[in-house]
């Protein structure tokens, strides 16, 4: 309460003694009088974690212009140490707000430590980029490329350090959680490694940041470090950065533009909580588990005042206390979230709305087996799979005759996650998935990375479009319940934010193995003599089965493919069938061309003495690896210099 | 001693035959409450049975039919693989109930899953339009490819590698190359719309149409789709101009369509040396359990009895209401024409009430 100083007028020394007198019997009286009747004025203790300060105090005006006798006492201080004031110091409060919720179920409310019995969580911050309008490609940037313009050569970046600040540690975390939801491996690398000394440790579903030295050593060219993230914010607005990590609290309250992230990176959700914590960064102190960035309180058990208590509490979650908070750009969780409404104060309980668990989800018995590019083999169970990330969406499915089944809400771990743990994929991969019967089906690159699945109403069945991008998911529960019998316990479903349709080929029961496949490449020979005739992969392979020929080389490798004069049967003459034995004995020019121009020639009268002369397309069964491919001529009569690689066109010169 | 072996087996003869009967006579009894009939059916029968169903029902007002239609291979899959119960199967490819069920044996008798078929009706695929869609005032059985092959106009096929229809539609291009001595049409309407390739191979007496792992079609020409249940809405409201359908669905659905000529409908069993000259490969086997190659052959629906299913007297029921009774009506009524009389490869075993509506197939 603002205190009202009173100034004295002057008079005439003797009336002055007398009014004197008189006033100060009339004050004495009144203020007797206004202590008897009026309600003394009452200290109400607000313990908050200092990034509350701003909000709060807009707050505790508006408290006080409506509560006259109410003194709010504003005490920010870190989260934990507000929570050891009462717990340790023994001090009292009437409202505690913590900057992570989870301190007071933690810290307030076990048998030793009983001092709060519920808790509400009420608003969020979240991990943003700030920038200014002149910082590079600000005009481009969108939360689906910022980590491609972040790796710019020309762009300069920063976050606030991790052994200092929290904004600072959870910055690292944002760049690691960015890889699998872009589904790209390299980004801590090429953001992080790249240009500091920090390093990432990768186990099977988890990643331990290493920050724990002193000295950090960022390359000042690309990546910027400072002790407090607010120390970035002067760099952005004068142009000595372009982007900086920062809450977007902070960046709001500074006046700069800032990117909103997914929140499967952002570290703002509750929901995304089995997400964020597959992330750990060790630092010089400790080390911290990535945790959603959730604003919660309490009114402690001891508190002098609960009545005023939950009156303050109301103005904080109510719709004057959601614009507060939002104009603060920490967003208000509406309506907010108690972890048991029925203990909170009867006069707060039709503001809030029950939360829902988020835990390790127990899963019956089950292997799934992941198959890396080169052949590894990686074996999950049960516990490996519970303790991945898991997500959550809407969806169904629709047969191939139009009735829409499977409508749930479903939970499991995303496609992404598993196939990120062999490697990840690229545009040159493909991801087969395969049920316990062997069937499968294979998804593409496209449909993984943007999500592109038709989709239909789960009302009408019309064919809509998705708003947002559908993900595959390897989901194990539906609607909270492990997947019955015949369809778990793993499944693959199309699902999205949405909650449409999906086709229903792709919602694969009882899944047993995912793997990462090198997608077929198109290629053509082209064959040039009497006439030209352009064979593709296709055509060659086919043929390759009914005339095939292979050499074993000196490592014991086995070269497959078709007999050279078999392919020069087709071009040279009329008769596409038959090689002309008599035309070769006469002598022709035979030019086999690689793709980058080189060549060799050989003679027609060469062929047909030495018989094992074959274009291979296939090397121990597979497709000929990068260096050889497409094709390769080898064979027992061929030195290895002759044995040229990557053809794209046999030639014959008459 | 021999008396006694003898009464011993009749005495065993009447307690096998009785234990059924009483069953059947109790369960009878007993079932004034539904019973449920469950029919796994192909797609492109789901409309015709779904007014069989309601048919049937009137007829046997006790019987709750439930029908679900599936691609014809998951058809038999969901009997020999995914382990559901199911009365009646009926297929848009008879083969696949030798291929698939005959050899196939049940867990606990090892008994086969079926060993005898009906082929009860034929189809044939046409080309759907409607009024809205381009060139629709030009189109005709002669110029259909041309007018395909306009690149202002999008048609329509269902995914080759869920649906039977779906890769019928390729084999129908390149019959119509075959037939129309159009050398590029396949490779106008199919290979340059997809990408990675979708490939015509020409083997000697066959071409081989090679369906990539990767169907990834120019959706500015072509649009796939499970099914022709997604396909013909698509057909209405303009997003295609043209699809491949089956003429009973063709008709069904109410669209407008052009008839193709036999050597290209797979609808004619004459014509069956013309088909042969077609293959389709995949490149990709979703089911573990079916080959990779189909072959250009006439279009033939078949049925059978699952010899696990719950409720086999029920399904004879529904076999001689479709090939015989009311359901025959519907079918006809609805332009897919049951069969005059049906076929069997297997009469001896067929339950009696069936044996007496079939005739045994050439075997040639």
């Amino acid at each position: 309460m603002k205190k009202v100083n009173r100034s004295r007028k002057g008079l005439s020394k003797v009336l002055t003694i007398a009014l004197l007198a008189i006033i100060a019997v009339a004050a004495i009286g009144g203020v007797l009088y206004y202590t008897t009747l009026e309600p003394e004025e009452t200290v109400l203790k607000v313990f908050c974690a200092g990034s509350l300060t701003l909000p709060f105090e807009e707050i505790e005006t508006q408290f006080e212009a409506d509560h006259p006798n109410v003194d709010v006492q504003l005490e920010p201080a870190g989260s934990v140490a507000c929570v050891q004031k009462i717990t340790e110091t023994g001090e009292q409060c009437d409202v505690l707000a913590s900057a992570d919720y989870s301190l007071i179920p933690s810290m307030m409310m076990t048998t030793e430590s009983d001092y709060a019995d519920w808790y509400i969580i009420f608003a969020v911050n979240r991990m943003t980029l700030a920038y200014s309008d002149s910082s590079k490609y600000a005009n481009e940037i969108t939360a689906d490329n910022w980590y491609e313009i972040l790796r710019k050569s020309d762009v300069k970046w920063g976050f606030s350090d991790p052994n200092l600040d929290p904004c600072g540690y959870r910055s690292p975390m944002v760049i690691q959680l960015a890889e699998f939801e872009y589904g790209d491996d390299q980004i801590f690398e090429d953001l992080i490694v790249a240009n500091s000394d920090i390093t990432v440790l990768e186990e099977v579903g988890t990643y331990l940041i290493d920050a724990n030295m002193t000295d950090l050593n960022p390359d000042t060219e690309h990546l910027t470090i400072r002790e407090k993230s607010v120390d970035l914010i002067s760099l952005v607005q004068e142009g000595g950065l372009d982007y900086a990590f920062e809450y977007s609290s902070v960046a709001k309250q500074h006046g700069l533009n800032y990117l909103e992230l997914p929140v499967t990176i952002d570290l703002s959700s509750a929901d995304c909580a089995n997400l964020y914590k597959i992330v750990k960064i060790e630092k010089t102190t400790t080390t911290s588990t990535g945790k959603p960035i959730v604003y919660g309180l309490t009114i402690p058990n001891n508190s002098p005042n609960p009545e005023l208590a939950a009156e303050f509490v109301r103005y904080t979650i109510n719709e004057f206390g959601q614009t507060v908070f939002n104009n603060n750009g920490q967003p208000p969780i509406v309506p907010a979230i108690a972890d048991d409404p029925t203990k909170v104060s009867q006069d707060l309980q039709s503001y809030v709305v029950e939360q829902t668990e988020v835990s390790t989800p127990e899963l019956p018995a089950l292997t799934l087996t992941l198959v890396a590019l080169d052949g590894t083999e990686t074996v999950l169970d049960e516990t490996d799979i519970a303790e991945l990330p898991a997500v959550e969406y809407d969806g169904g499915l629709m047969t191939s005759s139009g009735s829409i089944k499977s409508i749930g809400t479903y939970a499991g771990v995303p496609l992404s996650t598993l196939y990120n743990m062999i490697g990840g994929i690229t545009n040159e991969t493909t991801v087969r998935v395969t049920a316990s019967d062997d069937y499968s089906m294979v998804f593409t690159y496209e449909q993984l990375t943007s999500g592109e699945f038709i989709t239909f109403d789960p009302v009408t069945g019309d064919e809509v479009e998705a708003t947002k991008p559908l993900k595959v998911v390897v989901a194990y529960f539906c609607d909270g319940e492990a997947l019955e019998e015949g369809d778990g316990p793993l499944r693959t479903v199309a699902v999205g934010e949405d909650g449409l349709i999906s086709e229903g080929h792709y919602w694969i029961k009882s899944v047993v193995k995912i793997e990462i496949r090198e997608a077929l490449q198109d290629w053509t020979l082209t064959l040039n003599g009497s006439v030209v005739e352009d064979v593709n992969r296709v055509s060659f392979e086919m043929r390759a089965q009914k005339n095939s020929a292979n050499w074993t080389d000196d490592d014991s490798q086995l070269w497959e493919g078709i007999p050279l004069t078999v392919l020069l049967g087709r071009v040279d003459d009329n008769d596409s069938k038959t090689f002309n034995q008599t035309l070769a004995e006469e002598g022709y020019n035979i030019t086999i061309i690689a793709n980058d121009g080189y060549f060799l020639e050989l003679n027609s009268t060469f062929i047909i003495e030495n018989e094992n002369i074959l274009v291979a397309n296939a090397l121990d069964a597979a497709a000929l690896p990068e260096k050889y491919w497409p094709l390769r001529l080898v064979g027992s009569a061929l030195e290895k210099s002759m044995m040229i690689r990557n053809i794209a066109e046999i030639r014959i010169e008459y | 001693m021999r008396k006694l072996y003898f009464v011993l087996a009749a005495f065993f003869i009447v307690l096998l035959v009785s234990v059924p009967l009483f069953s059947i006579f109790f369960g009878r009894e007993e079932s004034e409450e539904t019973r449920i009939l469950k029919i796994f059916c192909a797609g492109s029968l789901v409309l015709p049975m779904n007014s069989v169903e309601e048919a049937f029902e009137a007829a046997y007002p006790n019987v709750d039919v439930q029908i679900e239609g599936h691609g014809s291979i998951q058809v038999i899959r969901h009997v020999t693989e995914i382990g559901d119960e199911v009365d009646l199967q009926m297929l848009a490819d008879y083969e696949l109930i030798p291929t698939m069920m005959y050899n196939e044996l049940m867990a606990e008798s090892n008994i086969s899953f079926s060993d005898w078929y009906i082929r009860f009706a034929g189809n044939s695929i046409v080309l759907a339009y409607t009024d809205n869609s381009r060139y629709s005032d030009e189109v005709t059985a002669e110029n259909w490819y041309e007018i395909l092959r306009q690149s202002d106009v999008k048609f329509g096929f269902p995914d080759p590698l869920i649906d039977a229809l779906g890769y019928r539609s390729p084999m129908i291009i390149q019959l119509a190359e075959n037939y129309y001595q159009d050398n590029a049409l396949f490779e106008d309407l199919v290979t340059k719309n997809f990408d990675p390739g979708f490939y015509a191979v020409e083997l000697d007496d066959v071409t081989v149409l090679v369906v990539p792992e990767l169907l990834n079609p120019n959706t500015e020409k072509i649009a796939l789709r499970a099914s022709s249940v997604q396909l013909v809405p698509l057909l209405e409201s303009g997003g295609i101009d043209y699809c491949f359908l089956y003429k009973s669905n063709a008709e069904q659905y109410g669209v407008k369509y052009v008839e193709l000529p036999f050597e290209v409908n797979l609808g004619s069993s004459e014509y069956d040396d013309v088909y042969q000259r077609v293959q389709i490969k995949f490149e990709h086997q979703r089911f573990g359990s079916v080959g990779l190659i189909r072959d250009g052959k006439t279009i033939y629906y078949g049925l059978t009895i699952p010899n696990n299913a719950p409720n086999p007297d029920l399904a004879i029921d529904m076999i001689e209401f479709v090939l015989s009774g009311e359901g025959k009506n519907v079918f006809n009524n609805l332009q897919h024409p049951i069969y005059e009389p049906s076929f069997t490869d297997n009469k001896a075993i067929l339950p009696q009430e069936l044996a007496a509506l079939v005739e045994t197939e050439d075997s040639d």
